[in-house]
């Protein structure tokens, strides 16, 4: 099942990378679009071939069975996949500073014609970067499935693919940075029904707090170096 | 058969009709902001939360069409947030662009959360019903104002863009920011007056959603519209008048499922759904080539860098 949802993502999102190596298609568009068409996939199946008998009102997967599922941190209430997405981060870390690969891939990031220029294989480590990509977002869906669910539905397109592309700004693409930016949001989108019922407010306010906070951290990047007093000793 | 046939085709045209006009006012307008060498991701924000304000103020004052212009001026203040943030340096208009449409929506959400129940006065269709004594072709003839309005403001962007001062200075400022700068023209400011009509038009898109077709204000009004009027966009090069064809393809191609379940087909429904997009992406792998850039694309545009 982890491989079968990374493989799924790799090749998903690999393609948009092949498209754009091959034939220049703006990856930003394919993507996009690449994400309607899944959207479209998974409603065929769910409400199609895997559809429960069980479940009348809303169209889910028959479940995969608690003996499948993964279970929680010990001592905890929190499933596996944040241990796992921490060892991932770090990784990823490793893989774009300590290795030729993710130098090649910083340089080719960088400027695509000096990487051409020094003969690094570009078209293959923009498919390979973006499978990689695809594989990370497809194990968040396993952990989805495998952790939360425990069955497919429509309950999976929660924007949780956008959201990500903010934290990765705020994170300011350093993978290690990722963890404590993208709890920060996970915890704000789960303390909405706690808004809702303590104070009374609609649900959207987290939506609104969230866009207020992106706003705010990507509005300071301005600021840096500009205010000599928040700069480190010695920089001033 | 042929009559299946007929239906599929009168069906397809009235959805090309009925559904084209929001992706044909929200990327006209991303048309005008991207020329300007600014792309404004959040224009999906912008069309809900214009949704949203047009419903609230058609309801408040009983006129519909005060409604259309709260949402324009609605989403000019998000056009002029998002021409204000991003001309901070370091600023990426990509990422502002996502953080304002979770923001929009969200807020639209906020806001509009007492304007789910009570109906608002909509916009009346123009009827050309008397051209035709089809049943089917009356019902397809019913067409929006707001329609012809998209029409006629695409004829404009286009003539204006290739022959006014402004439309010069505009290109030249999305194509090079420094001579832009030589020429002593402030690209900031151009590029706040672009995005600030962009983010009007996309309001209006939005207004037409909530005030005619669906017409109704609730929290999935919006599949993503205007996520993919930007990308419409680019599918059109850029041109104000390829905007409106790709806008009527995207409606009939979205239009082909509901058609082909009205004659008894419903085989792979959800893929007729996604029709759109299939189409979108199979055009665009086909058009593109990594021998040449894309034709007619600004050249301080991020994503085309």
């Amino acid at each position: 099942m982890f491989v079968a949802a990374a493989a799924a993502g790799a090749a998903w999102i690999g393609f948009v990378g092949a498209l754009r190596h091959a034939r220049a298609v703006n990856e930003t568009i394919s993507s996009l679009l690449m994400f309607y068409i899944a959207v479209a996939i998974l409603n065929f199946f769910v409400e199609g071939a895997l559809r429960s008998p069980a479940d009348p009102n809303k169209p889910s997967t028959t479940p995969i069975g608690s003996e499948n599922m993964i279970g929680v941190i010990p001592g905890l209430e929190v499933h596996w996949g944040l241990a796992f997405g921490v060892v991932l981060a770090i990784a990823a870390h490793v893989l774009m500073t300590r290795t030729t690969f993710g130098f090649a891939a910083r340089v080719t990031g960088g400027n695509v014609r000096a990487a051409r220029a020094q003969g690094l294989p570009v078209g293959k480590l923009m498919v390979a970067a973006c499978a990689l990509a695809g594989a990370s977002a497809g194990i968040a869906g396993f952990f989805e499935v495998a952790a939360i669910l425990g069955k497919a539905n429509a309950s999976l397109v929660a924007g949780y693919g956008f959201t990500g592309i903010l934290v990765s700004f705020l994170a300011r693409h350093n993978p290690i940075a990722i963890p404590p930016v993208a709890v920060l949001f996970g915890g704000l989108a789960a303390a909405g029904g706690l808004i809702q019922r303590r104070m009374g407010l609609p649900d959207a306010t987290v939506q609104v707090l969230q866009g207020l906070i992106f706003l705010t951290i990507l509005l300071s990047e301005t600021a840096y170096g500009r205010i000599p007093f928040l700069e480190p000793e010695g920089r001033r | 058969m042929s009559d299946a046939l007929t239906t599929v085709a009168v069906a397809m045209f009235a959805g090309a009709v009925r559904v084209s006009t929001p992706f044909l006012f929200v990327s006209l307008g991303e048309t005008l902001t991207e020329k300007s060498g600014r792309i404004n991701l959040g224009l999906e924000g912008t069309l809900v939360f214009g949704a949203m304000s047009a419903y609230a103020v058609s309801y408040l004052s009983g006129n519909p069409w005060v409604g259309v212009l709260a949402a324009g001026l609605a989403g000019s203040v998000f056009g002029m947030a998002h021409g204000f943030f991003c001309r901070l340096p370091k600023v990426s208009d990509i990422a502002i662009g996502i953080a304002l449409m979770l923001f929009g929506s969200g807020l639209a959400f906020f806001f509009g959360k007492g304007f789910i129940q009570p109906t608002a006065p909509r916009l009346q269709a123009i009827d050309f019903g008397f051209l035709t004594s089809d049943p089917q072709l009356k019902v397809a003839l019913q067409i929006n104002p707001l329609f012809f309005i998209g029409l006629a403001l695409a004829v404009v962007m286009w003539w204006a863009l290739a022959n006014t001062r402004f439309g010069l200075i505009v290109r030249m400022t999305g194509d090079s920011a420094a001579t832009a700068k030589a020429m002593g023209v402030s690209v900031d400011l151009v590029r706040f007056v672009a995005t600030t009509i962009g983010g009007f038009l996309a309001g209006v898109g939005g207004a037409f959603l909530s005030l005619y077709y669906p017409g109704s204000w609730n929290e999935g009004l919006s599949s993503g519209q205007g996520l993919m009027a930007v990308a419409l966009v680019i599918f059109s090069r850029w041109n104000p008048l390829m905007c409106v064809a790709a806008a009527l393809l995207f409606g009939a191609a979205g239009a082909l499922g509901p058609a082909l379940q009205s004659v008894g087909i419903s085989q792979g429904y959800h893929f007729f759904n996604a029709a759109p997009h299939i189409l979108t992406l199979a055009i665009l792998i086909a058009s593109s080539s990594s021998k040449r850039s894309l034709e007619g694309a600004p050249g301080e545009l991020s994503i085309t860098k």
